[in-house]
């Protein structure tokens, strides 16, 4: 996945789509209090610089899908692991729920089932059939749709061929308005998240964590940050968790 | 009881009254079972295979065409449309939440009358059959001048029938619009002359100047001006655009401009004859743009060094961002948003307007591209909109004895949005018979004596004019994609089309509202408009076959043909002289300007979006709150006044006022408020009631006068700590900031390209 920052206006389209693909909990207002909100991608806002040169960037946070996993490891039941298309896989049935790997993740991406799912009726509705509803005591986080991939896959399996590039929009992507979000295969040499991954923009967040994430960010371009801040380097007055 | 006697005990049963009895406590709770009947799905559904239906959405406000996943007869996701013009596969967060609108729990099942008196919150559940005869009746004996009828701002089919249904039947129609957006469309008018408000060409410009315009999160469409902002940036065979914003807080569209300057409120008319000003640089004005300047001839008056002070914005600003603007091969100039709320909101938008005039941008790629007529003469593109003060007559003549005897509403919500000084619940309560059509229990149908409830959008047929669309001239068509939840069945009491019952009455009380409306239902209506685009033989489904033809228009979710450019006509910017502001009261005793923002998500608070947990759960981009109403105030203010975060504080206007927590907003100046829309509701069921405050309930009755419309940012206020304190749900802290201070997560360049 490819991610221009210089594109996101923080619309939310991604998120609210997110949750209605994915059968995540709703997040109710005492959960919200609790903290315990669970959004498998969400918008990080940070604020930079001083009114009347304030600025708010907007970042598009989800699993990173790392090559090098910090939450792999530490699972003692292998329910989460590496598949060979470099998704970070959850394993719902094998899931114990010890939290570490939402512990060991630094980008904050996973998230745990306190509660069992309490939906009104009519709101069962419009479930997905073709995502589990995860119970009580379960890790869930981002899986780039793996459904929608496993479709794309089996219909072009039915036709006798490939995957092509852009068969596979997950439910962020397709909905983006501005092309935030581009979806492919990197080591595809000619998908087109392989092009815009050799932007010069490039980078990888948290990169000297050696994670090794298979999600790439393109910077944003600001012909002004000069002035608020040094070139090439985001300045965060106040971050996620303290907003002014 | 041993397992041995259980079973014997089920044995000897035959497995009938006794085993049931015996395994009541241990059986699969029967949500389990909550299947769908196979009798109820329609008969081309196969069960495990999805089928995707092409339709409009008509929560997002700018009827965006969508396809619908359905699956054993339930919708289950939302997608846009990939074919449709207006928003080309894209959506938003209000289209993707309609599933919420559509299942919502709160929903009107059948037609209902209050048990006992009106607004004693208790219903009866009627059928249809037992409520229709009396009130045809009801209707027939007010026909010619006993009828108001009450809706939403509405084009397409139903704008059509409406206007037929109350000139026939004599009926007065009003149409509510919350945040009036008059002075945006007069504005238009004068310099584009168009009323439709023209697609700013942002996908092919160079440059954006925007002052006030948020189109990123409000405006005309949010969906479609963030696809071609995306082009805008980074888009290929372009070079990155640049986008200079003014407002009076850093709203979401400010904090993805270049470079965004605070201006002081109701002064963007004269911020931006000072950057024509310094665009024309010694030229004269153009005749066509002098009355803007009272007939004088020359804008020295508001050179940058004149109105520095008084905008607020410094003169460096003021000249570079001219000398930017007048420089780009191409530059677009847009406005709105709280500008155009205020007292003078249509001086400042002809002005603003006015800019591309000097840019000779009209009707050229990269500037002001005209819309494309409806493709159909008798379907309109336009929506009534009443203005204010026609409401405020309205109301007053209801006051002083002048009663309607019938009011019919449907899709508007006058008692939530409507100012509180004119008491709208009150006045009309005096009406002795109300009827609504809505399919939520909002605070205007709490006051009815017969609810008749409609079907949602993804259950009923209709028809949108996308309010942009330079290029193409289409008619969207809005099919059914699921069977109605709350079905009628074999007598069973359920939820019928507005149009539909409409058309019904029509049929019933005959005469010349028959003959207007000579259709069964919507889906005739519609028929007969797509045989008559079948004709034409163009556009973007051709056949001979009218039936392949209305199926392929179905398929692809409306017809739409190219056109060609419209032309604007010569700006006729008569009796729009640059005015100053004016506001509801003195800045001594309310130092502070209040400034009403919709929500990305909620909007302004009307229709039913308030009830999806999903856009009440989401972050709002700015400030990340949920599930409530905050006051945004610069931290310096809150210092000053000695309020801390979650500090539950008290605004007050001259017109009322409201209790809301207060949350430290950079991007806002010490002078200004700003509180969000969409909450705050009475009724609306069981996500949206008692929930937060509702700004426009204490907007003061200040009107523009040359539009008619509420000056809905003319209000000033005063803000007082109350000594409680209280938690307001956010999304920002529930994870840690991934930010660290050594490792910079968040990149930013300063390369241009």
């Amino acid at each position: 996945m490819v991610v221009d920052l210089d594109r996101c206006t923080g619309c939310q389209a991604c998120v609210v789509a997110c949750h209605a693909e994915n059968n995540i909990a709703l997040n109710l207002e005492d959960i919200v209090l609790q903290q315990r909100a669970m959004n498998w991608i969400r918008i990080e806002r940070y604020w930079e610089g001083e009114y009347p040169n304030v600025k708010a960037r907007f970042l598009p946070m989800f699993c990173q899908h790392c090559n090098n996993a910090p939450c792999e490891p530490v699972c003692p039941v292998y329910a989460t692991y590496h598949n060979q298309e470099g998704l970070n896989v959850q394993v719902y049935n094998r899931c114990i729920g010890t939290r570490y790997c939402a512990n060991n993740c630094p980008y904050h991406a996973r998230f745990f089932n306190f509660w069992e799912r309490d939906l009104e009726d009519t709101h069962r509705e419009y479930l997905n059939p073709n995502v589990t509803v995860r119970t009580k005591g379960i890790m869930e986080k981002c899986t780039f749709c793996v459904q929608r991939i496993r479709k794309s896959e089996w219909e072009r399996r039915q036709a006798d061929e490939e995957l092509q590039d852009g068969d596979v929009a997950p439910a962020c992507v397709q909905a983006c308005p501005t092309d935030t979000l581009v979806f492919g295969n990197l080591e595809d040499e000619d998908s087109r998240v392989a092009q815009l991954a050799k932007n010069k923009r490039h980078y990888r967040v948290m990169e000297n964590l050696g994670t090794d994430t298979n999600v790439i960010y393109l910077k944003k371009v600001d012909p002004h940050a000069s002035e608020t801040a040094p070139a090439h380097a985001g300045t965060a007055a106040s971050s996620g968790r303290n907003s002014a | 009881m041993r397992r041995r006697d259980v079973l014997k005990l089920a044995g000897t049963s035959g497995l009938g009254m006794g085993a049931a009895v015996a395994f009541a406590g241990c059986g699969t709770p029967d949500r389990e079972f909550h299947i769908q009947s196979p009798v109820e799905i329609p008969e081309d559904t196969i069960t495990g295979l999805d089928t995707w239906y092409a339709s409009i959405c008509q929560d997002s406000g700018d009827g965006c065409g969508v396809i619908v996943r359905v699956k054993s007869g339930r919708a289950r996701k939302i997608e846009g449309n990939p074919d449709y013009p207006l928003n080309r596969g894209k959506s938003s967060a209000r289209a993707q939440a309609a599933l919420q609108t559509l299942y919502n729990p709160d929903r009107i099942p059948n037609p209902m009358i209050p048990r006992r008196n009106r607004g004693s919150g208790r219903y009866r559940f009627m059928r249809w059959d037992d409520v229709l005869p009396d009130f045809q009746e009801r209707l027939s004996a007010a026909q010619n001048g006993g009828i108001v009828m009450i809706t939403e701002p509405v084009n397409g089919h139903l704008g059509m029938i409406l206007e037929r249904f109350t000139q026939n039947i004599g009926a007065r129609w009003l149409t509510f619009e919350p945040l009036e957006q008059a002075a945006v469309r007069q504005a238009s008018a004068q310099v584009f002359g168009t009323t439709r408000v023209p697609q700013f060409d942002i996908a092919n410009t160079a440059y954006v100047l925007s002052i006030g315009g948020n189109f990123l999160e409000g405006g005309d469409s949010p969906v479609h001006y963030g696809q071609a902002y995306g082009e805008f940036r980074q888009g290929e065979n372009r070079s990155r655009g640049t986008f200079a914003h003014f407002d009076t807080h850093l709203t979401m569209t400010a904090a993805n401009a270049d470079e965004w300057h605070p201006v002081n409120p109701g002064t963007e008319g004269i911020l931006a004859l000072s950057i024509a000003h310094a665009v024309l640089d010694g030229r004269p004005v153009p005749a066509a743009l002098q009355p803007l300047t009272g007939g004088e001839g020359s804008l020295d008056a508001y050179a940058a060094e004149q109105v520095a002070d008084v905008t607020g914005v410094p003169v460096e600003v003021i000249e570079r961002v001219a000398h930017d603007f007048a420089a780009a091969p191409t530059a677009v100039a847009m406005g709105g948003g709280s500008a155009a709320g205020h007292t003078n909101g249509l001086s400042n938008m002809a002005a603003i307007f006015a800019l591309n005039l000097l840019k000779g941008n009209v009707g050229r790629q990269g500037g002001v591209l005209l819309n494309a007529p409806s493709p159909l003469p008798d379907i309109p593109a336009e929506a009534p909109v009443t203005s204010y003060e026609e409401w405020e007559t309205f109301l007053s003549e209801i006051e002083s004895g002048q009663v309607p005897q019938v009011l019919l509403i449907h899709g508007a919500n006058p008692v939530y949005g409507l100012p509180g000084v004119l008491n709208a619940a009150g006045v009309l309560d005096a009406i002795p018979y109300i009827v609504s059509f809505s399919n939520v229990l909002d605070e205007t149908t709490a006051l009815a004596d017969l609810i008749l409830p409609d079907h949602h959008y993804l259950e009923s047929w209709g028809t949108s004019v996308p309010p942009l669309g330079a290029e193409y001239s289409t008619l969207g068509v809005q099919q059914p994609v699921v069977r109605p939840y709350h079905q009628e069945f074999e007598g069973a009491a359920g939820t019928r089309a507005f149009a539909d019952v409409l058309l019904g009455l029509a049929q019933t009380l005959g005469g010349p509202l028959a003959e207007a409306l000579p259709w069964d239902s919507m889906r005739d209506a519609i028929r007969a408009s797509v045989d008559e685009l079948q004709a034409r033989g163009d556009g973007s489904v051709t056949s001979d076959d009218p039936e392949v033809f209305w199926l392929s228009v179905l398929q692809r979710g409306g017809w739409w043909v190219a056109s060609e450019p419209v032309t604007a006509e010569a700006p006729d910017l008569s009796g729009v002289p640059a005015m100053e502001p004016e506001f509801s009261s003195d800045a001594e005793d309310y130092p502070y300007h209040l400034i009403v923002t919709p929500s990305v998500l909620l909007g302004d608070g009307s229709g039913s979006l308030a009830a999806s947990p999903w856009l009440q759960s989401t972050a709002d981009p700015m400030t990340t709150g949920v599930w409530g109403t905050w006051v945004a105030l610069s931290p310096k203010t809150m210092e000053a006044l000695s309020i801390q975060e979650n500090d539950i504080v008290r605004i007050t206007s001259t017109a009322g006022s409201l209790l809301a927590p207060a949350y430290p907003y950079p991007g806002i100046g010490e002078g200004v408020v700003s509180v969000p829309l969409g909450q705050g509701h009475q009724e609306l069921g069981r996500y949206a009631e008692n929930r937060g405050e509702n700004a426009l309930r204490m907007l003061a009755p200040v009107i523009q006068e040359q539009t008619g419309a509420l000056a809905w940012s003319a209000t000033r206020v005063r803000i007082a700590p109350t000594g409680r304190r209280t938690r307001l749900p956010r999304i920002e802290g529930i994870t840690a900031p991934v930010q660290m201070p050594d490792e910079k997560t968040f990149q930013v360049t300063n390369e241009t390209q």
